[in-house]
């Protein structure tokens, strides 16, 4: 029985090393060519790097332009973050713990969202924007992903309060604590960990998001990372292949690194935004 | 419910703040989702160039010529080939993958936390890098068969229709394969063990365990992840506008990068407005009969 266990193990485990290798070489493949010299790797793909050479990265972020997309991406997905998080925490409160008029169609209202295609908008929107006169702007990017990402956050934060007891609330009351006060001293403290969730699920679609930063952003200077990456990647001729490489990596670095520091945790929050969705 | 159920005055309060801490969220949503989508639904019966007003009403002119329109079937067509693919391929791998993990293996730890960074990192990147791992010259693909002797086999994968598609379609499951994997797994540990051991205890063979009792258990499971799978592929954009921009021959052509050329490119935003619609109406059926589906399943 013991032995048959083990055989079985063995099989499992020449599968899963397998397709580890198959899934992953392609990162690994290209965070080695970022290192090479271009001549390196026009002689061969296959080598490993002759000594740690950073001058791609120093060429993409400095020449390709990489620092501007990058400091556009932090500031896209912060402010775009602040805004989702705090008006998503406000909004869910009122909806898991308050009884107003509307209450079920405007929750309904947002929430829809999960099911419209984001295609059917990006026309429309492309006009609104321009109308506004906010093209090429942070705002252009920042409410379209507000409400990109706000109905899943909302579905899980409600959820989330509407677990948390009336009876906190009801104590904090007859302690002497306004609502605002037992709003931001009690509710809000505890719902870091929802925060935390909504913020990864947020963050990743923001940071990452590309089709509208294509349409809505045609200055040169405002670009994303994603659409600054493409940009790279047609430039390769005069660029390299390599310099490109350390672009493909340096923007990856960012949720990669952070997930490393906090697998479980991103990976608890994207199941919880799956299953939700 | 908090401020207590017995004022009038305090009802009233309530009400008064609830829609205050929900109203700049529902403003935002008016300005640019119901406005946009209202708009979306009111271009779709005008030509409209993208200049000046929108006069030129043409009634149901573009949903007419939608529906008998071959360039919108082909994406059509190749969104289903993408969904089929999609559904056995990435779903069944994703669940051995799952499986493995949940027997255990040696270095499960290292495989469940390593395996899920294709999910985190961008459809641009992960695009670009598929693209370079296709190049007909410096691409690992042509140079591994020619190595192994198959020199005969390399191509422009990407540049050639017959197999475009497919290499879209490799990249775009390489990515989505570790989250099914993460979501079966998280659903298989929970499990009650109880089952597995009954059935252990009974004898029932490896392939008869999980045919028998994992896997009807994680019915829901699958269910949900067809859905969101479906879903997902009507939606691609990135992967095919990076690899191939719906090209060659429009042999990877989305719905949506049909949409993006119409409107960006040929002008025609009224047109573009109308498949936009049709592609909603057509992800609402097919999210309707899943669900009837899956609730006729349920009883």
């Amino acid at each position: 029985m013991k032995k048959k266990v083990n055989v079985l193990q063995i099989a499992l485990f020449i599968i899963m090393t397998f397709y580890s290798i198959v899934s992953l070489y392609p990162l690994v493949w290209v965070v080695i060519q970022s290192f090479k010299t271009e001549s390196e790797f026009l002689l061969s793909i296959w080598t490993l790097p002759s000594r740690m050479n950073f001058a791609n990265y120093v060429a993409a972020w400095n020449k390709a332009n990489f620092s501007i997309y990058f400091i556009n991406s932090v500031t896209v997905t912060v402010t775009t973050l602040v805004l989702v998080l705090s008006l998503t925490a406000v909004a869910g409160f009122a909806f898991a713990k308050l009884n107003f008029i509307g209450k079920k169609f405007l929750f309904n209202m947002i929430i829809v969202n999960l099911m419209i295609p984001t295609a059917i908008i990006l026309l429309p929107m492309f006009f609104l924007i321009k109308d506004l006169g906010i093209k090429n702007t942070l705002p252009a990017l920042i409410f379209p992903y507000f409400t990109g990402t706000v109905p899943l956050g909302l579905i899980i934060t409600t959820s989330y309060y509407k677990g948390l007891p009336d009876e906190l609330l009801e104590a904090a009351r007859i302690d002497g604590c306004s609502f605002f006060q037992s709003f931001l001293r009690i509710i809000l403290p505890l719902g870091v960990p929802i925060m935390a969730t909504q913020g990864i699920l947020a963050g990743m679609s923001t940071w990452n998001e590309y089709m509208w930063a294509l349409i809505s952003i045609s200055e040169k200077s405002r670009y994303t990372i994603p659409v600054g990456i493409t940009v790279l990647q047609g430039a390769r001729d005069r660029t390299g292949y390599v310099v490109g490489f350390a672009a493909l990596t340096l923007s990856s670095i960012v949720i990669v690194v952070l997930y490393l520091f906090s697998q479980k945790f991103f990976v608890k929050s994207i199941a919880a935004g799956a299953v939700k969705g | 419910m908090i401020s207590g159920k017995s004022y009038n005055r305090s009802k009233v309060v309530e009400n008064i703040t609830g829609l205050l801490m929900v109203l700049p969220t529902v403003i935002i949503f008016l300005i640019f989702l119901y406005f946009p989508f209202f708009n979306a639904i009111r271009i779709s019966f005008y030509e409209y160039s993208g200049i000046g007003p929108i006069v030129d009403f043409v009634g149901l002119r573009n949903y007419r010529q939608a529906i008998v329109d071959p360039n919108y079937y082909n994406a059509l067509g190749n969104i289903l080939k993408l969904m089929v693919i999609d559904v056995t391929v990435s779903i069944s791998v994703g669940f051995i993958l799952a499986y493995i993990l949940f027997e255990r293996v040696p270095g499960w730890r290292f495989f469940s936390s390593s395996l899920f960074i294709p999910y985190l990192i961008s459809m641009v990147v992960s695009g670009s890098i598929w693209t370079i791992i296709y190049d007909p010259t410096i691409g690992p693909v042509n140079a591994i068969l020619k190595m192994m002797g198959m020199g005969n086999l390399a191509r422009a994968w990407l540049g050639d229709p017959g197999t475009a598609m497919y290499c879209v379609a490799v990249t775009w499951i390489w990515r989505v394969i570790p989250f099914n994997m993460l979501i079966m797994y998280a659903n298989i540990l929970k499990m009650p063990i109880d089952f597995l051991e009954a059935a252990k205890i009974d004898g029932a063979t490896l392939v008869q365990r999980i045919r028998y009792v994992i896997i009807p258990y994680l019915k829901p499971t699958f269910g949900v992840l067809f859905l969101l799978t479906v879903t997902h592929d009507f939606r691609i954009f990135d992967t095919v506008w990076i690899m191939t921009q719906g090209g060659p021959a429009r042999a990877t052509e989305a719905i949506t990068t049909y949409i993006y050329r119409k409107a960006f490119q040929n002008l025609e935003f009224g047109y573009a407005s109308a498949i936009s619609i049709i592609m909603m109406i057509m992800m609402f059926a097919v999210v309707a009969i899943v669900n009837i589906i899956r609730d006729r399943a349920k009883d």
